[in-house]
């Protein structure tokens, strides 16, 4: 409260002096420098970090530079990458042969930013900084990529960290110590070498002073008014002051510069690239692609004709005319079996369920044509199904705008049937997962988290934001999915091989190479790799009852107890190979999930269902039973098997009324690789969603989650089902903090202390601690100690995320080592690969107590792993 | 380098997460370097407190081969040279040596010539759980005062394969004079084909040259001796420049045709191929040698040959050759290798042409977890295998035999991606109709009808009792006579045969590995993971009697219910085959109704 006001009278000021404070700027930033002159033609490059990628989707820079040199027709592209540094940036495979370098871009102006990332290595990163700095300059400012002459170079330095006063952010003051610090050298190696230099650092420090709302989305990342200010910065610095008019209409401008950049951004960060620059693209991607990138290109072209025009003051036709863009190579199917579209009563048919089971359809495309190929799906507080569809897969065609979508599906009057169907989100491309919460739907649209949010009621969204980037897009299968919130409010997804992965965060730039499961706490945007596997394509996450992770790779079909890989590895490195929980039978899965459901009949309770979706088309399913440190499981009649070789299930969750749903992306083709990714067989206008039932038993009665007071959220964390208390904790971060955290300290007092599940509560109350970001040491203590193991356990992931902010994490994880139950010590041998610097001799010495007790693979596996990461540690420094 | 069982500390990767035997060979040695030893450290001293109970050591004695110090190392290696100290404890010290040399260049500071104490014939045979490690640690160390001793265990048979290998990959290791001579020795006309065929395969890494000529010289007998020389080619492929020499030497001194088949046949099914030396191979046995990709016309033409000509039956029969390996590395329900995909239901999502071209150019389309590296290290050696686990220290690839290859980091030159580790080329080993037909064999698996995927199943996995004593063929034995003979058979008894996709097993291939008995001795298995009835069906029940456990199922009986436990239970089946009207077997295993039983049938390898 105090810190706001605080900040509320310090803005006041500074308003006042805002007009001053930014001609200061100008003069600041400008005086540094020589101007940059630009010819007519010029192609002006943008490489760099995620400041750099961030400008594509807010153009105001582009608008000033174009407004202000109309007639010189300039060419302005973004090739800017989350998680760049100067002598880091890895990508897909074969990424070189896309046309995409230097020289092919054949720049005459290169504006390079820079120094972010890197500055995370602190004061001992930067004798290399200098170092790698030098060499990127000297080789990007005397390279002919035109072929005729060097470009001019503009550094950028990176900007300044925002206090956004936010209790769960840090407010930057280390990161930007060590940014000045790292400024202050590319200044120094800019000047030693005659490159052209901008400090963005001070500027935008001055910036967040005087401005009035925040400048960032997390601190580090500029939002639109952010971009709109820093784009001021840039063109009086490298231009002078503003011609006193300009012919442009600049709304119209802005316009026809996003949507240049929306088609650029599509061919430069073209999903699927395996199968169009990379090792799979022949025999068929080398048939349609190359045309299909050429016409790409073309509209590039034609958009920034119209760019030109319009600063020139000059009218465009309101539609853009692509017709003289180029043709696509039309493609033949290979697949020369007879396909037959089934209907949904055809289909249900052939579906053979284990006894006492039922199975009817919850909704198609029959009633609902919206649903085209359906791939991802969570429910709503109010128990109606969101599912994201992918017409577009594998990924749209150049020229048209995607359609794939969020659905809503109501089932109003309980009858296990859909009633209605609402696109929330449409224009989206390759959604492959989504979760609720905070508000608002998180999507995955790679190479980005995107944001959805619906601020007027009427259940569209109207507000989409871009919030993490750098997931690689090699392979649109392999990207972004298996969405999942913990029970301590961290937000999980995955990625599978071939992917080079780097996102950005106000702790660091946080990367993972060919495959991993991500972590991100939406609150304090940490985010980091939870666990770094040579997976081929995981795809499917459940998290039991006492937080541990189960992990279904799909393409192999592997099963992993996750809990014992996700200790930290130091970039590069990989986890080594793990035991999968149980011998597989088939491949290719595709989600997984625990039966936790009343519903279904009592000895099923707990067991491990797995989609399959190639050869055995069905649900199969395993028996899981605790095995000292972690889990095996055995397998059982599969749930469910169908003969129609449409049926692909590729997600599955029990629903509010305690039924089984499964959702059905419904496609005779189903390989990747197989046929051309433009086969005209490959399905896009069909999907089911199937509902399992087992009618000799009662339904659930659903529970009452939206609108229910925050005394009776807390009793459903009391549920028995798993579902019911996750749709519970997630409603509970929606709701205000306080009110929260006052009525739970009330129900903890009131909470029987001889129930069986008394422990269970307990940890449910220690985990919405940790969701909504409050640090307890003593419910952490009292957890971390109780005779529960499976909550010691848990409590003990708890204080792996908390160490930064409890005392003396080390000696409370000494005894966590020593704890009679393997998993609680399992738990404490990962949490000691998370500590790093003065830490690690302590963290080894503590890793190796470990086995005076006794062990068994995972503990063994784990310790392994630890003490592996250990060891580079205390080596090396690592990159962050 | 010699294939097979081989040498290596398993230390790499924790042992009970990979099924395969970990082996690999020292690809040269980093530089070795000992320190004197300081105060004892933390792992050392958790070794000496006695808080760790013995069967508990191993795991920080591995620990220290992985990570611990020329000290540390000083340590261990005094317990495994300890009499008194455990057998396994010691065995684990000296693999957890060969580890620290071989990944990390550190051994213990002094006594290394010690190790030789060890490297004695044991005086009870087939007890070679010292030495075999003792072996491993003498090549790591590169000890050159092991050689003789290391030359007389490679030539006393009572050892056995994987002890002679490891002795000969040893020499190898330590080269040098003595090596040599070793090596000489053994691969000289005096020593049995066997040993000559792995002392050459180890000759290519000392001087590749003479082991060419040594190579031309052998092959001709071991046709005779119906050896498989497929070790000693590879060693030739895997080593750089190796497979030019061999082609030369075969040129200048060209062997039969025999002979050059049989070392063709060896190369196609390598997943390395070496043109050069193909093509020499080739010219010799008077087989066309050449593969191009087809072009589009030519493609379509074959799609419409195998839609209008292709036999599926033929086809499986074309893929159960020996000779093409197949089956070595793919499963077809759940019998098979594991190297390559399970291709059950690979005609339901593979169209014709992209099987005709994942036969042909195996390379051109790869699924993700079979995607393959280079390696080319710094003393001429170059692997191939999908991408284990890879740190700082070293990288673990799996070979095409399911082995695991571990190779110091310090020794890579250079790597890059590589292709399939399917055998390139094998479609010369076929007739342009046999081609025909296993294409189309392989469209039709996974799609309805004949080749689906069954919901009931089979034992597809049999194991066949390699050698029928008289007794046991003369009559239906008892069940203690069952007992002994039969289940308690050790696993160099049994070979493996696979039923077809339909779930018969030809009686024939099973009677070929059999030495051509009358009477057949052939062994399934189910997995119990919940107890409960468990039904036998066998098809025809003519001339079989059949055994779950020792539970003896009524002469003639189609249908045999048993209550089955949690657990491995064999089904033996004794076949007499000359009173049997079917020439194949096939035995269902279903769950009567109203069991409660949980099971699957075994598969794999």
């Amino acid at each position: 409260m105090t810190n706001r006001l605080r900040r509320r009278r310090a803005t006041s000021v500074a308003a006042a002096l805002a007009f001053l404070a930014s001609l200061a700027i100008g003069v600041k930033a400008s005086e540094a420098a020589e101007l940059l002159e630009l010819k007519k033609g010029d192609r002006i490059i943008v490489v760099g970090n995620t400041l750099a990628e961030r400008m594509q989707y807010f153009g105001h820079f582009e608008v000033l530079l174009q407004s202000r040199f109309s007639g010189l027709d300039l060419v302005f592209h973004n090739l800017g990458w989350s998680g760049d540094e100067v002598a880091l940036r890895p990508r897909q495979a074969r990424y070189q042969d896309h046309g995409h370098r230097l020289e092919d871009e054949k720049p005459d102006v290169v504006l390079a930013a820079f120094g972010f990332n890197e500055s995370f290595a602190g004061p001992a990163g930067l004798p290399r900084f200098r170092h790698d700095l030098e060499n990127f300059l000297r080789e990007t400012s005397s390279t002919k990529y035109n072929g005729r002459s060097a470009p001019k170079l503009v550094l950028l330095s990176p900007i300044a960290q925002e206090d956004l006063k936010n209790p769960h952010l840090n407010d930057g003051k280390k990161n930007n110590e060590n940014i000045k610090l790292y400024v202050d050298a590319m200044a120094a190696v800019a000047r030693k070498q005659g490159v052209l230099f901008i400090d963005l650092f001070h500027p935008t420090q001055e910036l967040y002073r005087s401005s009035k709302g925040p400048l960032t989305i997390n601190g580090i990342h500029l939002n639109n008014e952010g971009y709109r200010q820093l784009a001021e910065i840039l063109d009086r610095a490298l231009f002078g002051p503003r011609p006193a008019s300009v012919k442009a209409d600049m709304s119209a401008l802005l316009a026809a510069v996003e949507e240049k950049d929306w088609q650029y951004f599509h061919d430069v960060r073209a999903v699927n690239g395996c199968y169009i620059y990379g090792g799979r693209k022949s025999p068929f991607g080398v048939i349609n692609f190359p045309a299909e990138f050429a016409r790409l290109r073309k509209m590039v072209e034609i958009r920034e004709r119209r760019i030109w025009e319009i600063a020139k003051g000059n009218s465009v036709p309101a539609a853009i005319d692509d017709s003289k863009a180029g043709d696509f190579v039309k493609v033949a199917t290979n697949y020369k079996q007879p396909i037959h579209i089934t209907t949904p009563e055809e289909e249900r048919k052939t579906f053979t369920l284990a006894e006492g089971y039922q199975i009817n359809l919850y909704a198609s495309e029959v009633e609902f044509p919206a649903i085209e190929n359906p791939v991802a799906m969570t429910f709503d507080a109010k128990g109606r199904m969101w599912v994201t569809t992918m017409s577009s897969y594998p990924m749209y065609l150049p020229g048209q705008k995607p359609k794939d979508k969020v659905l809503i599906l109501n089932d109003a009057d309980g009858d296990g049937k859909a009633d209605t169907c609402k696109v929330f989100a449409d224009g989206l491309h390759i959604p492959t997962g989504l979760e609720l919460g905070d508000g608002g739907v998180y999507v995955s649209q790679m190479p980005n988290l995107m944001f959805l949010k619906d601020t007027n009621g009427d259940e569209v969204a109207d507000e989409r934001s871009l919030l993490l980037h750098g997931f690689d897009t090699a392979d649109s299968h392999h990207a972004m999915h298996a969405f999942t919130w913990d029970p301590g409010g961290a937000l999980y997804w995955q990625e599978g091989t071939f992917h080079y992965t780097q996102v950005e965060t106000p702790y660091g730039p946080r990367r993972c190479n060919e495959a991993g499961v991500f972590r991100w706490e939406p609150r304090t945007w940490k985010f980091d790799i939870f666990v770094s596997y040579r997976f081929n394509n995981p795809w499917g996450h459940y998290i039991d009852p006492w937080g541990q992770n189960f992990i279904a790779d799909a393409s192999d079909g592997a099963n992993y107890f996750g809990t014992a890989f996700s200790g930290q590895v130091v970039y590069p490195q990989k986890h080594s190979p793990m035991k999968q929980f149980f011998e597989k039978q088939w491949r290719p899965t595709c989600g997984c999930e625990l039966v936790s459901s009343r519903h279904f009949p009592h000895e099923t309770q707990g067991d491990y269902l797995l989609n399959n979706d190639i050869g055995f088309q069905g649900i199969l399913r395993y028996h899981v039973k605790e095995d000292g440190s972690g889990f095996s499981g055995t397998p059982v009649e599969p749930l469910l098997r169908s003969s129609d070789p449409n049926f692909r299930p590729v997600a599955l969750q029990f629903g509010p009324d305690g039924a089984l749903y499964v959702v059905d992306w419904f496609n005779p083709l189903i390989g990747h690789m197989q046929h051309s990714l433009r086969d005209p067989n490959r399905d896009h206008t069909h999907g089911r969603i199937w509902r399992i039932t087992y009618p000799s038993r009662p339904l659930l009665s659903r529970p009452r989650v939206a609108g229910a007071s925050v005394p009776e959220l807390l009793d459903l964390l009391k549920s028995y089902e798993d579902r019911t208390r996750y749709w519970a904790r997630r409603e509970l971060r929606d709701r205000p903090d306080q009110e929260v955290m006052s009525a739970l300290e009330k129900w903890v007092g009131g909470l029987e202390t001889t129930h069986s599940e008394y422990w269970h509560h307990v940890l449910e109350a220690l985990w919405l601690h940790q969701s909504l970001d409050h640090v307890d040491a003593g419910l952490l203590n009292k957890v971390l100690t109780c005779p529960e193991p499976h909550a010691r356990a848990a409590a003990t992931r708890v204080l792996c995320y908390w160490r930064d902010r409890i005392p003396g994490p080390l000696e409370l994880l000494r005894k966590q080592v020593a704890d009679p139950h393997p998993r609680v010590r399992l738990e404490a041998i990962r949490a000691l690969s998370f500590f790093d610097g003065a830490d690690v001799p302590k963290a080894q010495e503590i890793a190796l107590e470990s086995l005076v007790q006794p062990q068994d693979d995972y503990l063994e596996y784990t310790l392994n792993e630890t003490t592996k990461t250990l060891d580079q540690r205390a080596k090396e420094s690592p990159r962050p | 380098m010699i294939r097979m069982k081989k040498i290596m500390p398993k230390v790499a990767i924790p042992r009970m997460f990979l099924r395969a035997a970990v082996v690999g060979a020292l690809i040269g040695l980093p530089r070795l370097h000992g320190q004197e030893p300081t105060t004892d450290s933390p792992m050392v001293k958790l070794l000496k407190s006695g808080r760790l109970p013995a069967d508990r050591q191993g795991t920080v004695i591995e620990m220290i081969g992985r990570r611990g110090t020329a000290a540390d190392l000083d340590y261990i290696e005094s317990r495994a040279l300890d009499p008194a100290a455990p057998v396994p404890t010691r065995a684990r010290a000296l693999d957890a040596m060969a580890e620290a040399a071989t990944t990390r260049g550190v051994v213990p500071s002094k006594d290394r010539d010690r190790l030789a104490e060890l490297l004695t014939v044991p005086s009870t045979p087939g007890s070679t759980v010292l030495l075999d490690p003792a072996i491993r640690l003498a090549g790591a160390w590169r000890l050159r005062s092991a050689s003789e001793r290391l030359r007389a265990i490679a030539s006393t048979p009572q050892l056995g394969e994987t002890t002679r290998d490891a002795a000969i990959e040893a020499l190898a290791q330590i080269g040098g004079p003595e090596g040599r001579r070793a090596i000489n020795a053994l691969s000289g006309r005096r020593s049995p084909i066997p040993i000559r065929i792995a002392a050459i395969a180890a000759l290519t890494r000392l001087d590749p040259e003479a082991a060419a000529n040594a190579a031309v010289s052998l092959l001709p007998e071991a046709v005779e001796a119906h050896a498989d020389v497929t070790p000693m080619i590879e060693a030739f492929v895997t080593r750089r420049g190796g497979g030019a020499l061999l082609a030369k030497a075969i040129e200048r001194r060209p062997p039969t045709t025999d002979a050059a088949r049989l070392a063709l046949r060896a190369a196609y099914s390598l997943s390395q191929a070496d043109p050069t030396l193909i093509e020499a191979l080739g010219k010799v046995a008077g087989i066309a040698t050449e593969v191009r990709a087809p072009s589009p016309a030519e493609l379509a033409a074959m799609v419409s040959e195998v839609a209008a000509r292709g036999n599926p039956a033929r086809g499986e029969a074309v893929f159960r050759r020996k000779d093409l390996n197949c089956l070595t590395c793919h499963a077809i329900a759940h019998a098979g290798g594991e190297i390559g995909p399970d291709l059950s239901a690979v005609g339901q999502t593979s169209p014709v042409d992209y099987l005709i071209h994942s036969v042909l150019l195996p390379d051109q389309s790869i699924k993700e977890q079979y995607h393959t590296m280079v390696v080319l290290t710094s003393d001429g050696q170059v692997y191939q295998g999908i991408l284990v686990d890879k740190d700082d220290r070293r990288v673990i690839l799996r070979e095409s035999t399911g082995a695991l290859r571990t190779i110091p980091v310090d020794t890579i030159e250079d790597q890059k991606p590589g292709g399939s580790l399917m055998p390139k080329g094998l479609v010369n080993l076929m007739t342009h109709g046999e081609f025909i037909d296993l294409i189309r064999f392989l469209s039709e698996l996974g799609k309805p009808g004949p080749y689906a995927i069954r919901t009931v199943p089979t034992i597809q996995r049999w194991q066949v009792l390699t050698a029928v004593p008289a007794d046991l063929a003369g009559e239906v034995p008892r069940s203690e006579v069952l007992r002994e003979q039969v289940l308690r058979a050790g696993p160099d008894r049994w070979a493996t045969v696979y039923a077809r996709v339909s779930g018969a097993l030809p009686l024939n291939e099973a009677a070929a590995l059999s030495g051509g008995s009358k009477v057949l001795y052939l062994r399934g298995e189910i997995d119990v993971t919940v107890a409960g009835e468990a039904q036998v069906r066998p098809q025809y029940p003519d001339g079989i009697r059949f055994w779950i456990d020792e539970v003896d199922a009524p002469l003639g009986t189609a249908e045999f219910t048993t209550i089955v436990s949690v657990g491995r239970h064999p089904i033996v089946v004794r076949v007499d085959t000359s009173s049997r009207k079917e020439d194949s077997l096939r035995i269902e295993i279903v769950k009567p109704e109203g069991s409660k039983a949980e099971f699957t049938v075994v598969g794999g390898r």
